[in-house]
This record gives structure tokens, C-alpha cells and sequence, in this order.
């Protein structure tokens, strides 16, 4: 059974280790030099030495971190190509795992060969789910390697270009496509019908997960005085969900990031006495945090997943 | 015939049309809000009585160009929606896979195009109602989201940069409708020769990827032959003109006054001379550029390259089933 596993499924072996090995092309050259540029700009001593004050004032510098964004942009903006990656790897190792063998009729004849339905269950699903993990373990050590600078120098690790593609959460994603896979496959038992469902079910699920993370934590505060002669710190890199300008009695005026006057220029000042600004945000430190709860969200749905498949593999496949 | 691919199709034209629903549903509204917001503040206005020079007067009451403070605006409140415009990248590989992969491949695997071809239909005339009621049926639906898409991000285009750059270009105007005949092509043809649906769509996926970045990366900068500008590094009481933004630069230099480089970028200077002299007088910004005015030039350059490709592939798949066993 391990020998017929591996037989099956060594050209996919083949072409997910050359399509990593492309992406390694790819992203080692270019991001040693964005990383080179980072250090010898003097950008990363200069964050490493910032004010992790809440407040800065006015003309606190920014490290040229905005400079090394717009340059890198284009990076930042490649980086959601590598959001496909885990529905890729669902769709072309997961969806045909059990469609493939049902189409064809060949699981009859292995389980007519002295191999039980479960340890035939067992063995594909567990070599397909290793070489799945390795591969999603290497790819997203990869790209958040790749995107560290920008990550550290842009807005936030938690804008959603950023965080979909880093640090574990495209372990969840690509293990969670994985199990959608194979249990459209059980239940469609063809394999372009179980690939499109693959596709439907991730798009579905990441939408509906991404739309729900800003509250996976309640937010918080952050009021501060129309008049100042301070600014939030940008740099501390705080996921900023809402913003604007709120009249005394609390309701909101505009939209706007900050509104403020100098307080030398009091008396001239266009807004009420007392009027405030307001950011709602989820703190920077909570990174970790979220990311574990979202990899955790998808790791879940995966199990749930996986146990309807190898029921269905059971009791429904005749 | 017809009635047998219609029959072979129906359960994925009806796919694609709730797609397209559910894609209007989320673009309509949002794309209605942009649109309002870019009349409404003015903007669109402004940016309509911007001249070409490269270098504009600021306005000396904000110190900002004219219509800066409206485009910083616009931007922080929908900058953060350009980006989701590239997640249609996708979009043609998907039709290719899902559509063009397993036209030839699924009869083979299956061995289907036996019977049909014992049944009195001549292979020429099955693979021309075949490769045609869906070609045709991509090419709608190619057509239909990307008139959608274009609208949505006409706003965008002007704000965020240039509609030539890398991603933005791909996804509006006739060039998907070009890929996705390519992707349906790339999908066909290789189940005349994998004769396998996985495989097949694994050699779609390859196959587009790597013609589609290899041509916006290499080709595409190249359809033309880029423009150069200079201006100064102190630019007195002006500052570059907010529509160079939609100009696609392919290359940016600050230069001395011998013309020796001295960091890549633009570096400029607004205010009285004297306070500007920090690299010397005479030193300038140099750039490359595409004009945004070659936007349709280079569509139709990319579209008929790709619908070029898309018609060798066909022939090529034609003239192999003709001889598939």
C-alpha cells in the first residue's frame, strides 16, 4: 500500500518540489537584495531604535520607511499571487485523492486485495497530509523570510496582504484545502466536479474567516485630543480597523485618519473645544495570537473534514 | 453535436454564471461608492484640468499641488481596494482549467471520443463544436467580468499609479479576454498530448504561469520603445505633476550636474533655490517611462500576441486529434 501510494503520487511529488524550487528561484535572489537594502539603508537599525512610545511628536522621523515601501511596493503586491498556493496544492493533491480512484473504479480493486477500506483511508491520507505539510512548511518559511523587511517597514503585519501569506497561517490554509479536497472528493467522486468544489469551499471559507478576524479579540481604543502636538506612532505597527473625528457629545464627525492643531494655534483651531479623535485597532504584539487562532480555525474545520471523508470512505463509497 | 456538449457543459455554464452573479454582487456596490466618492469630492474634476507639463505650481495657500490633498484623501479611503483587483489574475487560468483542460482529455480518459466518432460524427466536426460552443462561452464570460472590472477600477487607475504597471494592466481593458482564450488553447492542447484530465490541468497551470509572467515581465516593457524626462532636483515653487503618476516609469535616477548616478528614485526640492543645494546646483531626476496614452497601444500589442498563441495552440490541438487513435 505505501508503494502504490508513493507510485501514484510521485509525479505530484516531482512537480510540487520543481514548483517549490522555481519559487526559491524566485524569491531567494530578490529578497536578499531587498534584505541587503534594508540593513545598508541604515531602515532596520533605525526601527530597531524607534520610540515604542504610543505617541511621537509631529516630527518624529519615519526611518524612511514609507521611501523603502513605495520602492519594494511591487513586492508586497506579488506577495498575494502566493495566497492561491494552498488552494493550488488542495486542488491538485487533495480533490483528486479519492474522486480519482472512485472515477476509475480502481479502489475496488485494491480493497479487493486483502486491504481494508481504513488502512487504505490511513495510508494515503497520512503520506499525502506529510508531504502536504512539508511542503507548506517550506513555502511559508519562504515567503515570510522573503517579506520581512517589507512587513517590518510597511503599515502593518496585519494588513491582509501580509498576513495571509506569513508565518503559520498558510499551514492552516493549504491543510485545510487539502481536506476540502478530499472530501468533495468523497462526496462528488469525480474529480473536476470535487476541484471546483475545492475551489468554491476555500474561496468561501478564507472570505468568510478574514471578514470575522478583526473580532477574534475585542478592539481596542486609542482617544486622543484634537489639540496636540503629538501623532500616533505609525511605526509600532498596530492593525488601525476605524478612524475619525468625534464632537464632544461622542458622534462621529468625519472620517478622517487625525485632525489636530497645534497648541500654539488654539485660538484658530476649526474644531469644537474638546472634539476628539479616535482609532480603533488591534495592537501589533497581538500578531501571534491571531495568527495561531486563525491556523487553529482552519486546522479544526481540516479534522472535521478529514473524519467526513473517512466515514464516507466507509460506509458510502460502494 | 450541440446538443451533446450543451449536455456535457450545462452543469459548468451554470457554475459560471453564478460566479458572475456573485461578482457583480460584490463589485456594484463598492465600485458605485468609488465612483461617487471620485465625482463627488471633485477630484475627477481636477484631475481633468491638470496639463501635462511635468512640473506644476503649488498652490500657495496648502503648499501642496492642486489636487494633492484630494488624492491623499481618496486614497486612504480606498488605496487599500487596488490590490484586491489582482486576485483576477486567476481568473483566465481557472476558465483554462476547468474549461479547456479537460475538453480533449476527459473523452480520452474516459474514452468517450470512440463512440461519438463510430457514431457518424467526423472529427473535424466534433472538435469544431466542441472547441467552438466553448470558446465561444469563454470568451463571453471573459468579456462580461472584464467589463466590470474596468469600471470598477477606473477610479483607482487614477489615483494609484499607473494602469500600464504590472497587475493593474492584466486586469482590465481587452487583455483578458485574450488570456482566457490562450488559458482554454493551453488547456486543449495539452489533453491531446497528457490524454490525462490531472495532468492536463497541471500542465495548464504551469504552461500559463510561465507565459503569462515571462510576457509582463520581459515583453511587455519592450512593445515600445520607453521615453525619457528629466527635471531638476530643485524645482523652486512647484513639484511634479500628480498625473506623471499615471505614466508607467520603468526606470528612476537622481543624477549630479556631470551626470554621474547618484541614487536610484527621484529626489526634488521645493522651495526658494538657496535652500536647495544640498547635491549641487544642476543636479536632476532622469526616468524612463511608458506614457500613460499608450495604455490601448500596448492592449491590443498584449491581446493579439496572446490571441496569436491561442490560435497556433488550436491548430495544433486540431491537427493532433485528426490523428489520435
Amino acid at each position: 500500500m505505501l508503494w502504490l501510494t508513493w507510485r501514484q503520487h510521485r509525479t505530484h511529488v516531482l512537480f510540487a518540489v520543481l514548483a517549490l524550487a522555481a519559487l526559491a528561484a524566485v524569491l531567494v535572489p530578490t529578497g536578499r537584495q531587498m534584505h541587503r537594502v534594508f540593513v545598508d539603508s541604515g531602515l532596520s537599525g533605525c526601527l530597531d531604535a524607534m520610540s515604542r512610545a504610543e505617541f511621537v511628536p509631529e516630527d518624529a522621523t519615519d526611518c524612511g520607511a514609507g521611501r523603502f515601501a513605495d520602492r519594494y511596493g511591487l513586492f508586497g503586491t506579488v506577495a498575494i499571487v502566493f495566497a492561491v498556493l494552498p488552494l493550488l496544492v488542495g486542488m491538485f493533491f487533495g480533490a483528486p485523492l479519492v474522486a480519482r480512484e472512485v472515477e476509475h473504479g480502481t479502489h475496488r480493486l485494491v480493497w479487493t486485495q486483502g486491504t481494508t477500506r481504513l488502512r487504505w483511508a490511513a495510508v494515503k491520507l497520512s503520506l499525502v497530509g506529510t508531504v502536504t505539510l512539508a511542503l507548506a512548511v517550506a513555502y511559508a518559511e519562504l515567503v515570510s523570510w522573503w517579506l520581512t523587511p517589507l512587513a517590518r517597514a510597511g503599515a502593518s503585519r496585519f494588513s491582509s496582504l501580509t498576513f495571509d501569506v506569513v508565518g503559520v497561517v498558510p499551514i492552516g490554509y493549504t491543510v485545510f484545502a487539502v481536506a476540502a479536497g478530499i472530501a468533495a472528493g468523497t462526496v462528488w467522486r469525480r474529480m473536476v466536479p470535487a476541484m471546483a468544489a475545492t475551489l468554491v469551499a476555500f474561496l468561501a471559507t478564507r472570505v468568510a474567516v478574514a471578514v470575522a478576524r478583526p473580532h477574534f479579540l475585542p478592539v481596542r481604543e486609542r482617544r486622543f485630543p484634537v489639540v496636540t502636538d503629538t501623532r500616533p506612532n505609525a511605526l509600532l505597527g498596530d492593525w488601525l480597523l476605524d478612524y475619525g473625528l468625534y464632537a464632544p457629545d461622542g458622534h462621529k464627525l468625519r472620517r478622517v485618519y487625525r485632525a489636530s492643531c497645534a497648541p500654539a494655534a488654539t485660538e484658530s483651531c476649526p474644531y469644537l473645544p474638546g472634539s476628539y479623535n479616535l482609532h480603533t485597532y488591534q495592537p501589533a504584539d497581538r500578531f501571534w495570537l491571531f495568527q495561531h487562532i486563525e491556523a487553529g480555525i482552519f486546522a479544526a474545520l481540516a479534522v472535521v473534514l478529514l473524519a467526513l471523508a473517512v466515514h464516507r470512505i466507509r460506509r458510502r463509497i460502494a | 453535436m450541440f446538443w451533446l456538449t450543451w449536455r456535457q457543459h450545462r452543469k459548468e455554464t451554470l457554475f459560471v454564471i453564478a460566479a458572475l452573479a456573485v461578482l457583480a454582487v460584490l463589485l456594484i456596490p463598492s465600485g458605485r461608492q468609488m465612483h461617487s466618492a471620485f465625482t463627488g469630492t471633485g477630484l475627477a474634476d481636477c484631475l481633468r484640468g491638470l496639463d501635462r507639463s511635468v512640473l506644476v505650481p503649488l498652490n500657495p495657500d496648502t503648499g501642496k499641488t492642486d489636487c494633492g490633498p484630494l488624492l491623499a484623501q481618496f486614497n486612504s479611503r480606498f488605496g487599500g481596494r487596488a490590490p484586491l483587483g489582482i486576485l483576477f489574475f486567476f481568473v483566465p487560468l481557472l476558465v483554462g482549467l476547468f474549461f479547456g483542460a479537460p475538453l480533449v482529455s476527459r473523452e480520452i480518459e474516459h474514452g468517450t471520443h470512440r463512440l461519438v466518432w463510430t457514431q457518424g460524427v467526423s472529427r473535424l466536426r466534433w472538435t469544431a463544436v466542441k472547441f467552438g460552443l466553448v470558446i465561444a462561452g469563454a470568451v463571453v464570460f471573459a468579456a462580461a467580468y472584464t467589463v466590470l472590472l474596468t469600471w470598477w477600477m477606473t477610479p483607482l487607475n487614477m489615483v494609484g499609479g499607473s494602469r500600464l504597471s504590472l497587475l493593474v494592466f492584466d486586469q482590465q481593458g481587452i487583455v483578458p479576454i485574450a488570456y482566457t482564450l490562450f488559458a482554454v488553447a493551453l488547456g486543449a492542447l495539452a489533453g491531446t498530448f497528457t490524454r490525462r484530465v490531472l495532468p492536463t490541468m497541471a500542465v495548464t497551470v504551469a504552461g500559463f504561469l510561465v507565459v503569462r509572467l515571462l510576457i509582463a515581465w520581459r515583453a511587455r516593457p519592450q512593445y515600445l520603445a520607453p521615453e525619457r524626462r528629466t527635471y531638476p532636483y530643485a524645482v523652486g515653487e512647484s513639484a511634479p505633476n500628480d498625473l506623471l503618476a499615471g505614466d508607467w516609469v520603468l526606470s528612476q535616477g537622481f543624477h549630479d550636474a556631470d551626470g554621474s548616478l547618484l541614487q536610484s528614485g527621484t529626489v526634488w526640492c521645493s522651495g526658494p533655490a538657496d535652500a536647495c543645494t544640498e547635491f549641487g546646483a544642476g543636479a536632476y531626476n532622469l526616468e524612463l517611462y511608458q506614457p500613460a496614452e499608450r495604455f490601448w497601444t500596448f492592449q491590443y500589442i498584449e491581446a493579439g500576441l496572446f490571441t496569436a498563441l491561442a490560435v497556433a495552440l488550436l491548430a495544433l490541438a486540431v491537427h493532433r486529434i485528426r490523428r489520435l487513435a
